[in-house]
């Protein structure tokens, strides 16, 4: 399909005058008639194209039917038209647009966001629960008998020298709100200031 | 890039110049007038419109034919601008966004029309179209402006689109670029393929044509 073997190859011809004139090869030169039917061409391709033109009797059949080709849809653009009245488009869209842009102007609402919801509730739900296990309880306690507090261990002298005897005793918190340590084992009620409390190991001396 | 001060209602061809004779336009720039709409007013979006429709809906019928249509699409695409206004370049020219977005508009139409047309091929509708041998041959009726459609219509879009607005609708290479977002290169090299894309099709449409007249 291709024009002579012979300009298939890109070459160089050397001219009379020293100068170099490129010529193109078939593939080439049919690229340039695409582009020169609608006068796409750069002047330099042009020359390319009408020299090897003049030389390859296939491109010049190639070129001829480009150029039936382009009659066609010169024909077409030529034939058609836009019959409408001017403005049309306008005033079809004018009162959706109008309408467009006052629902741009209004801040948008808030989407409800579901999760964020969920998040707070969860989380005034543990709130709550925290503040209502730390509340005093209202209950009713029975004369004499006096809330532990936490535990710790006396060490008191038993009377045989230097040995002291190890007790546990826990403090007791009295209604009035102070606080007392009493040995459970003895009942034994200890006197808060005649404590000297350990801040190391919690051991009470006597 | 052009400059943002020069007018480029003359998008194309020197038609929308001639739109900008009519009164109801003003001749303030379009950049002026994409800046204003985008601060809210719509008349200056209206002047814009009034300034594009033509050759928007001229863009718009050379892929649809059915004018009622086009005209729908053209809306929708002037629509579809307006709200996107806010993504708008300002730095870039109006015209070329604005076709870009009527021709991507006609494509995703045509992209739907194609797979309803697949999906009718397993409803009963398609079995109204087996063609009365009574009937005249509609081929005659066919103007050249279908038949080219039709070979359009075989072409790939990329190139299809090239050589629409550059060979039908007379829009400069440089212009298809804008449209299109692609080099100059590209685009020349484009619109090659899509002429010979053309020519080999047509070509063996009319071959066709007369071997059926034969036949």
């Amino acid at each position: 399909m291709h024009g002579n073997g012979g300009s298939e190859k890109l070459k160089k011809n050397n001219w009379g005058d020293g100068m170099q004139k490129q010529t193109v090869t078939c593939a080439d030169a049919r690229h340039l008639v695409h582009l020169a039917v609608g006068d796409d061409t750069l002047p330099a391709e042009e020359q390319q194209l009408t020299d090897h033109l003049h030389s390859c009797a296939d491109c010049r059949a190639y070129h001829a039917g480009m150029v039936d080709a382009m009659h066609v849809i010169e024909q077409v653009r030529d034939e058609d038209s836009v019959d409408i009245p001017a403005g049309a488009v306008w005033s079809a869209i004018s009162d959706k647009v109008a309408s467009r842009r006052r629902a741009k102007a209004v801040p948008q609402r808030r989407r409800f966001n579901g999760s964020v919801a969920a998040l707070c509730a969860c989380s005034l739900t543990l709130a709550l629960v925290t503040i209502v296990q730390r509340l005093p309880t209202n209950s009713p306690e029975p004369d004499g008998w006096y809330a532990p507090v936490s535990a710790t261990s006396v060490r008191h002298a038993n009377g045989t020298g230097n040995q002291f005897q190890q007790a546990k005793i826990v403090p007791v918190r009295r209604p009035d709100g102070s606080t007392v340590w009493v040995d459970p084992a003895t009942n034994q009620v200890y006197v808060p200031d005649v404590l000297n409390l350990l801040a190391t190991d919690q051991d009470v001396d006597f | 890039m052009q400059s943002m001060t020069e007018p480029d209602a003359n998008f194309g061809s020197s038609e929308a110049h001639a739109e900008s004779h009519d009164p109801a336009v003003s001749h303030a720039t379009d950049a002026r007038l994409v800046d204003q709409a985008r601060h809210g007013d719509a008349q200056a979006f209206g002047q814009l419109a009034q300034r594009y429709e033509r050759r928007v809906l001229k863009v718009i019928r050379r892929f649809m034919p059915d004018q009622d249509l086009a005209m729908d699409l053209a809306q929708d695409a002037f629509l579809k601008a307006f709200d996107r206004l806010e993504q708008f370049d300002p730095s870039r020219r109006f015209g070329p966004w604005l076709f870009r977005i009527a021709v991507n508009t006609t494509y995703d139409h045509l992209r739907k029309i194609k797979r309803k047309g697949k999906w009718a091929l397993f409803s009963e509708a398609g079995e109204d179209r087996v063609p009365d041998p009574e009937a005249p041959d509609p081929r005659g009726e066919i103007d050249l402006s279908h038949e080219v459609r039709t070979v359009l219509a075989d072409i790939p879009e990329a190139y299809q689109t090239v050589l629409v607005l550059r060979d039908l609708e007379g829009f400069s290479t440089s212009e298809v670029a804008a449209v299109t977002e692609r080099s100059e290169a590209t685009i020349r090299w484009r619109l090659a393929e899509a002429r010979r894309m053309f020519k080999d099709a047509w070509e063996r449409r009319q071959r066709k044509i007369e071997e059926e007249q034969l036949g």
